[in-house]
């Protein structure tokens, strides 16, 4: 039986979105950690997914008449949805235009009965602008950025989870395998892979 | 609220030492009624002060979701 550091090395499985290879004790150390993250690593992939749609938005939404349009209250002022970005697990993304002015916004909008809206209202504006492409850009940039920072922080809970219940299993290894796979849900493309030697030091997970 | 986690000094049943409380990101979330996503929206945009745990796991002390609710910034 072929062995390296004790470990058997014969029966080598590949997870999804990663090219590590993990021993059985290894699978099974990635298998706990990564079912620790699994309902927010879904929701990431979810918003991924609509975050690309998100340049085609605009075209894609049919022009509302003035007698039917939806308005979402924010600052005291009722704008007008022109676009729905976003759909979260507790909130929504709008695009709106300012019922008088010139002038567009992303708005969230959250439901009345949550904690945050009765203390902040119902509706919070994040960016505004005159231009509503531009802001719809701008407002997809930072997106993508948080959902960046949501795979960093899963494969950092996913690391503690690793590390504590299995010490013994080459844990890096593992956070790095889970590491791929959140990179590759936010659209990172996979960088080049140190091939030989792995320490613990090697997977402290991405960044943002 | 669900699963709580204290990093630093033990409670002491006191107001300031309950506000010291850390929360995951998750669990954030569901104590203000938001999801994951908007929670670090709020970092981003410097509405709510985050610490770091040993794994570099963002927590959210329970005294930032406090001042969130109840004066709303």
């Amino acid at each position: 039986m072929l062995k390296r550091k004790g470990q058997v090395v014969g029966s080598m499985s590949i997870v999804p979105g990663s090219t590590v290879r993990l021993t059985p004790g290894q699978l099974n150390a990635y298998t706990a950690a990564f079912e620790a993250i699994s309902p927010e690593f879904d929701e990431l992939r979810q918003m991924q997914r609509q975050v690309d749609k998100l340049p085609h938005t605009i075209l894609e939404q049919p022009s509302s008449s003035p007698d039917t349009v939806a308005t979402v209250t924010a600052e005291g002022i009722e704008w007008q949805r022109q676009a729905q970005l976003l759909t979260l697990p507790k909130s929504a993304i709008f695009l709106c235009r300012h019922p008088t002015e010139n002038e567009f916004a992303i708005i969230q909008q959250f439901p009345a009965e949550s904690a945050y809206a009765k203390a902040n209202g119902q509706g919070e504006i994040l960016l505004k602008s005159a231009d509503a492409g531009h802001l719809v850009s701008e407002y997809t940039g930072w997106a993508q950025h948080t959902l960046r920072f949501m795979a960093s922080n899963l494969v950092a809970h996913a690391q503690r989870v690793a590390f504590d219940q299995f010490p013994q299993h080459n844990p890096g290894r593992v956070v790095r395998a889970i590491s791929e796979r959140c990179l590759l849900a936010v659209g990172e493309s996979l960088t080049v892979m140190e091939p030989v030697r792995q320490t613990i030091r090697h997977a402290r997970g991405i960044g943002v | 609220m669900n699963e709580e986690r204290q990093q630093s000094q033990p409670s002491t049943g006191n107001t300031i030492a309950s506000t010291s409380i850390q929360l995951t990101v998750s669990e954030a979330a569901y104590a203000i009624g938001v999801d994951s996503f908007t929670i670090l929206g709020l970092i981003q945009r410097g509405k709510v002060n985050p610490t770091r745990s040993p794994s570099g796991e963002i927590m959210v002390p329970k005294g930032e979701l406090i001042s969130l609710i109840e004066k709303g910034r």
